[in-house]
């Protein structure tokens, strides 16, 4: 098994769009932490208050912003990765040739999961680690450290999530450009409910509130809530959704039949 | 432990009001090498993806080496469905890695079986920049990972020149001199009768004649399909 993460690992950095996610996903979110930290002797002000007093400047504090802009970008890499791996590699045949080797359909299933959550959290690690080395000399270091710490740490189950979820829409897709359009639909769709929800509960309707927190994107969104308490409902919320995707995906990559 | 190599038995595979494969019933001993013949469309192709395990079957069995479960039974099998494909972005070297590691083997053995197809001065660079017969031939490298005792090619000479055909031929007499047994599935009644002991030939997915390769393969081919010469 671990030789086929490595292996299917291997074979995601050497993809375009592999590359791609390791560098703008450590990159963008440590151009994002520094450009937040010139704010901090910026003069620009809002409601008449100078930005640099409004708002809290530390390494952690910048980091957090990085990982922000990480869980923007990952999820479409992701699902570009997966659809490469799952659609693309279906059409152009190469599934047919890992699946007549004696290799059980789990055990390849696992790898290019497990393989894709690895690329996520060397994206994760590589944003993070650059940025609290940059802005953590040049801002000081008192800062949220408890905040970012579970911030990082929740951010490995919502990689596995959105990985789960690009594997899972990629069993349904016919091409890498079907997954990604898929997959922006689908977590689409979970905003657009959130938002919806949000509001009736706003309006006082009681099944709005607790119906939001069993969303997907309430479920992935566990890295930026956690620092302000951990809920039972959420996690469970985010245990259900990873069991589902598996679930899903396995039942496809069973019952699939190669071309 | 089962003599027979390769054994299938009222194997059939339904598309929609279609049979594509009608109750295929065959066996291959070690050191056979078993032809399909048949004009195109006759189910060689999905008689070879239902052995692999690539399609369900909706009625039948396999057994490999006297293992029937999908996964197990692929132990000790080599195989190349149509045109073989790659990650054209890694080379041809790199590309057999992926497949070792797909088969729980080592990389050890990669460099002889390149050398084998002729393949080794080559081996580093992009299969993005091979032709359809190098391709063929990656693709019998990678079947022959592992040293098989079962080999599966579907139309092994598909796009290869005359040199590249006449290698394929010595390799499957090699292959069969070392006990393998080979499924080899072909159109070209001159490829089966050169190299196969035993040939089944298909039509419209029934396995019409099987029997000794004979000199007169052509006539028997001609009466029991309704198609003509491929």
């Amino acid at each position: 098994m671990k030789a086929l993460i490595l292996t299917e690992l291997f074979v995601l950095r050497r993809r375009a769009v592999g590359k791609a996610m390791l560098w703008v996903c450590t990159s963008l979110p440590v151009v994002a932490a520094v450009l937040y930290g010139q704010l901090s002797t910026s003069e620009m002000s809002f409601n008449e208050q100078p930005v640099s007093e409004l708002l809290a400047f530390s390494g952690p504090d910048a980091t957090q912003v990085a990982l922000r802009v990480l869980h923007t970008l990952a999820p479409l890499f992701i699902l570009a990765l997966a659809g490469q791996s799952w659609a693309g590699e279906r059409s152009s045949h190469v599934l047919r040739e890992q699946w007549v080797r004696p290799v059980s359909r789990a055990a390849a299933l696992w790898a290019k999961i497990l393989s894709l959550w690895v690329m996520g959290l060397l994206s994760l690690v590589g944003a993070t680690a650059l940025s609290l080395m940059i802005t953590t000399p040049w801002l000081g270091s008192s800062g949220p450290w408890a905040d970012l710490m579970i911030s990082i740490t929740m951010s490995m189950p919502s990689l596995l999530a959105l990985t789960l979820l690009a594997s899972c829409v990629a069993q349904f897709g016919r091409s890498t450009a079907s997954v990604i359009v898929g997959g922006v639909l689908f977590l689409g769709l979970d905003v657009g409910l959130g938002l919806g929800l949000s509001g009736l509960a706003f309006l006082g309707v009681e099944w709005a509130g607790p119906l939001k927190g069993l969303l997907f994107g309430t479920a992935v969104s566990l890295w930026s809530t956690a620092a302000d308490g951990l809920s039972i409902e959420a996690i469970a919320a985010l245990i259900g959704w990873l069991a589902t995707l598996t679930l899903l995906t396995w039942r496809r990559v069973d019952r699939m039949e190669v071309p | 432990m089962a003599s027979e190599a390769l054994v299938t038995k009222g194997l059939s595979r339904q598309f929609g009001q279609r049979w594509a494969l009608a109750d295929l019933s065959l066996k291959v001993e070690p050191g056979e090498v078993f032809g399909f013949l048949g004009p195109n469309g006759a189910g060689k192709t999905t008689a070879i993806r239902c052995i692999l395990g690539l399609i369900a079957p909706t009625s039948g069995t396999v057994e490999i080496l006297g293992e029937s479960d999908r996964t197990r039974r692929l132990r000790g099998v080599g195989s190349m469905v149509e045109t073989p494909a790659f990650h054209l972005f890694l080379s041809a070297r790199e590309n057999l890695r992926v497949s070792a590691a797909y088969g729980g083997l080592d990389h050890t053995g990669i460099g002889a079986v390149l050398d084998a197809v002729g393949l080794a001065d080559r081996a580093d660079e992009r299969v993005s920049g091979f032709s359809l017969g190098m391709r063929q031939r990656l693709g019998l490298a990678r079947a022959m990972l592992g040293g098989p005792r079962v080999m599966i090619l579907d139309e092994p000479t598909n796009g290869m020149d005359p040199r590249g055909i006449n290698e394929v031929r010595t390799l499957i007499q090699d292959l069969k001199s070392r006990g393998v047994a080979v499924l080899m599935s072909s159109h070209l009644l001159a490829e089966v009768s050169q190299v196969c002991d035993t040939v089944g030939i298909l039509s419209e997915g029934r396995l019409v004649h099987m029997g000794p390769v004979t000199p007169d393969l052509e006539s028997i081919y001609l009466s029991v399909t309704r198609g003509g010469v491929h």
